[in-house]
């Protein structure tokens, strides 16, 4: 089993508290002005993607006041497996705390079989950005290499003080179900999901300029939709990975943002 | 005016299954379109023929791991008295509907079913859930509450879910003759060239794992997202 956790710490900035990891995976921090209050980290794997039977576990605790961002270095690649590979990610989000999450495409190569499974708790006052897109394959190979995988399960659920808010079910088997069928990717390759909630705040401005971002691109279909007063959920097709996954990180930067400046002006 | 009560026959059971599948069951089924009005104003489905995918494709992928599922599963909880497992689901159901529209449908056809059958039938374990989702500690999705009360008038299993996957069919027909339009004639040939499917699908609803549960159609809650947007709207949903 390969694994990495981290916890936050709190000083007059997040700091890294505790951090373990063993290969391939390797923590960094990559907070570039050194007085911002958002801790941000990055991920790094020496390993070319998820192997042959892989279990990949993972453990965030994001502590009461603190804030962070968790980033990935490259696309995250699954290969072939007769097995299956695995990824299991438990994350706390606790009060008046702040995560964002938007990792890289994951690409399933062609006999790829992967299930992953997110639990995220929060508190009532926890703030949330959570993106996750899903590629058709290595589109640009020569060969096409496009949903030729087995299968992408994909199981998301986001706790708020212990009831569940957000669920997300992927479950993508290309040789069982025809996506071009209408409701399921139609004449897109390309999925994205993003999550936000944040405490005591109508996200309903949040949504319009979104909309309004979203509505100048080409390429993608998308709608946006409230979860609750101050969630929504966000869903996108497209074509083209790099396309999704700007417009998820231009989002969460805006959110990281924010956030910096809150806690700053505290 | 009391029923009649005799022991349950088959006759009996057929006309139960009959009554809570009845398109004039007062519960508002056809004031939603479930994202169809958006494929039919953005000229997707646009006649008979592509209604027919639609119809399939909503079947297959949609319904067979959604509410047709999320039946299966209430029916089965409400027949080990499994409350607990009921709560659950029904929140399962609320945090998997992501388009706003849609989720205030299955609670509107839920809370409606559930007023008239607890009138209806007096029972004292769809009383609890109707005090539950009166006192708002149960949300009452339409596939929850049409499991429920299926067990409780001892419907078969099969055919109970059967019979909403034929109502879900028939109110998506009705829906795309006003507004495509189609003939009536087209959408009878529809509904009539479903029923394999329906019956196929109902066995396979059967075996499904537990996990795959809400298995999401990325791009049907697209349309229906959208369709909180669109200009002109016919329907709720």
């Amino acid at each position: 089993m390969e694994k990495y956790s981290l916890k936050t710490g709190l000083r007059e900035q997040t700091i890294l508290k505790d951090v373990y990891f063993t290969p391939p995976f390797n923590l960094v921090e990559v907070r570039e002005n050194k007085k911002n209050p958002l801790l941000e980290m990055m991920v790094m794997s020496s390993s070319p993607g998820i192997l042959n039977d892989d279990f990949y576990d993972i453990n965030i605790e994001v502590i009461d006041g603190s804030s962070l961002n968790l980033q990935t270095q490259s696309y995250q690649r699954i290969f072939i497996s007769e097995k299956g590979t695995n990824q299991h990610m438990n994350i706390s989000v606790g009060d008046s705390s702040y995560f964002s999450h938007v990792p890289h495409p994951v690409v399933p190569h062609k006999g790829a079989r992967y299930t992953a499974k997110s639990t995220i708790h929060l508190k009532s006052t926890s703030t949330l950005l959570w993106g996750e897109i899903l590629t058709c394959g290595r589109k640009y190979m020569a060969e096409e290499e496009m949903f030729q995988f087995k299968k992408h399960h994909a199981i998301t659920e986001i706790y708020q003080e212990n009831v569940l808010i957000f669920k997300d079910n992927l479950y993508i088997v290309p040789e069982k179900i025809d996506l071009r069928q209408f409701g399921q990717y139609e004449e897109y390759t390309h999925q994205g999901s993003l999550f936000f909630i944040t405490p005591e705040t109508d996200v309903k401005e949040r949504m319009d300029n979104i909309s309004n971002r979203l509505s100048t691109e080409e390429g993608i279909s998308y709608g946006i939709s409230k979860l609750l007063d101050n969630a929504y959920v966000l869903r996108v097709l497209g074509n083209e990975g790099e396309q999704l996954y700007k417009l998820f990180t231009e989002i969460r930067i805006a959110e990281d943002k924010l956030i910096n400046q809150k806690v700053s002006i505290n | 005016m009391n029923k009649n009560t005799t022991k349950p026959t088959e006759l009996g059971s057929l006309i139960e299954i009959l009554h809570i599948t009845d398109p004039t069951l007062p519960i508002g089924g056809f004031s939603h379109s479930n994202g169809l009005e958006t494929y039919v104003q953005q000229n997707l489905v646009k006649n008979a023929s592509t209604t027919q995918d639609f119809v399939e494709s909503m079947l297959k992928n949609n319904y067979k791991y959604n509410d047709g599922l999320a039946v299966k599963l209430a029916f089965e909880f409400t027949e080990q008295n499994n409350l607990d497992e009921i709560l659950k689901l029904d929140n399962e159901c609320q945090a998997l509907k992501a388009p706003l529209e849609v989720r205030e449908a299955s609670l509107k056809l839920g809370t409606r079913l559930i007023k008239i059958y607890a009138a209806l039938l007096d029972n004292p374990f769809l009383n609890e859930i109707n005090n539950l989702i009166e006192e708002k500690k149960m949300q009452g999705h339409y596939s929850v509450v049409y499991g429920i009360i299926t067990a409780l008038l001892k419907i078969n299993k099969e055919k109970a879910t059967c019979a909403f996957l034929y109502n879900a069919a028939v109110a998506m027909v009705t829906n795309a003759v006003k507004l495509v339009p189609l003939g009536q004639t087209d959408g009878q040939q529809i509904i009539y060239n479903v029923q394999g499917l329906i019956e196929a699908l109902t066995l396979e609803i059967m075996e499904v794992e537990r996990d795959l549960h809400g298995v999401c159609n990325t791009a049907l809650d697209i349309k229906c997202m959208q369709h909180e947007h669109l200009y002109s709207r016919l329907y709720m949903s």
